[in-house]
């Protein structure tokens, strides 16, 4: 009796059992590949943000895109702001220390509006006692301020600010005089010309110089993608165990066949 | 058999415990307690985290192992190799594997 063709790793491949496990290892790989992607994505912005907040000062339209937006890349990057201050802009966020060597001293964090060429620029100006508030006057003219680029405080959060303590976010709102305002606001560092009742500056609310190397995000990378080799691995395998199986059955068919006859 | 067992159920084990320390010490002190980056208890659950994304690695290298020698179904090797990311699992899949590695070699003798 003439031996039956033996059964090819391609007719098990396109039964449609696997063309559907194919369809469903290529959904997962896709979906490892996404997520190593996301992963790898963001060990490069820290970075990214790490090397651009040692980076000397741009102006502030070089940093932020096109229309007025915060890139990821510029958070924490120092920028210069050369521009006067509106008028009737400063609003106070309330309930913000000003940390000392030897404690937090309570106070408020003075923000008001920069108009730098076509843009309304949100600018931290510091901390000062709460009594001090109403005196504390808007310096006139043109003032060029460096400081380093922040995102909105309910950038990470995206928390709704209890009635006490509003956020940098709430003020810029607060601030949108013209619908120019940009995506982040600056911390001032230092500015020119200096008044002497000016608040004093506080550190940057994200600090994204001398942070370590982002070994979590990019060990995950690594672990998507050896989870997305995985899949294929498997899908492999058992292939080739159903090809064996059947090839197996073939095997044994025809003479059950001939009994049966 | 034994060699793949042994390391199924090191890994099972090892991978397993420390899932169940950051969930029932890791998760409560950051999510409970606040604790920041800076600090003890703030790199604990940073590093914790991270050696069991490694060892899960290891414990998938030696589930599938033990899963293809023992013939397993795609859908049971799934459950065993997703297991090790549900705190407690693992113990489950361990108990199961090592039980029915016994049953077998006593069928077999």
């Amino acid at each position: 009796m003439e031996n039956p063709p033996v059964r090819s790793a391609w007719s098990v491949a396109t039964t449609p059992r696997w063309i559907s496990l194919t369809v469903v290892a290529v959904l997962a790989t896709a979906l490892c590949v996404f997520l190593a992607y996301w992963q790898g994505s963001r060990t490069q912005d820290i970075l990214n943000a790490e090397r651009a907040a040692l980076s000397a000062p741009v102006l502030i339209d070089q940093a932020l895109s096109e229309d007025g937006a915060l890139p990821n890349a510029a958070i924490g990057r120092p920028v210069v702001v050369v521009g006067t201050y509106e008028p009737a802009s400063q609003r106070v966020v309330s309930n913000r220390v000003l940390p000392t060597a030897t404690e937090d001293l309570p106070g408020v964090w003075v923000v008001a509006s920069v108009r730098s060429g076509s843009w309304a620029v949100p600018v931290l100006r510091g901390w000062i006692p709460e009594d001090e508030v109403d005196a504390l006057a808007l310096p006139e003219g043109l003032v060029e301020i460096t400081g380093v680029l922040q995102p909105y405080e309910a950038f990470y959060t995206e928390s709704t600010p209890s009635a006490g303590e509003p956020l940098i976010a709430i003020t810029a709102e607060a601030l949108r005089i013209s619908p120019d305002v940009v995506g982040g606001f600056v911390v001032l560092a230092s500015q020119v010309p200096k008044d002497v009742g000016d608040p004093i500056p506080v550190p940057p609310t994200v600090q994204t110089s001398d942070v370590p190397f982002p070994f979590q995000n990019f060990a995950y990378t690594i672990q998507w993608l050896v989870f997305a080799g995985v899949v294929w691995f498997m899908w492999g395998r058992w292939l080739r165990l159903d090809v064996l199986r059947a090839r197996e059955e073939e095997r044994e068919t025809p003479q059950r066949d001939n009994l049966k006859t | 058999m034994n060699g793949a067992l042994l390391r199924f159920r090191v890994m099972a084990w090892v991978t397993g415990v420390l899932l169940a320390v950051m969930t029932v010490v890791g998760l409560p002190l950051k999510y409970v307690f606040e604790a920041t980056d800076s600090g003890f208890a703030g790199s604990f659950y940073a590093i914790g985290w991270q050696a069991h994304g490694w060892l899960y690695v290891l414990y998938l290298v030696t589930a599938l192992d033990i899963c293809f020698r023992l013939r397993y179904s795609v859908f049971r090797t799934l459950a065993v190799l997703i297991a090790g990311t549900i705190p407690f699992a693992s113990f489950f899949a361990e108990h199961l594997i090592a039980k029915e590695v016994r049953a077998r070699q006593a069928a077999a003798v």
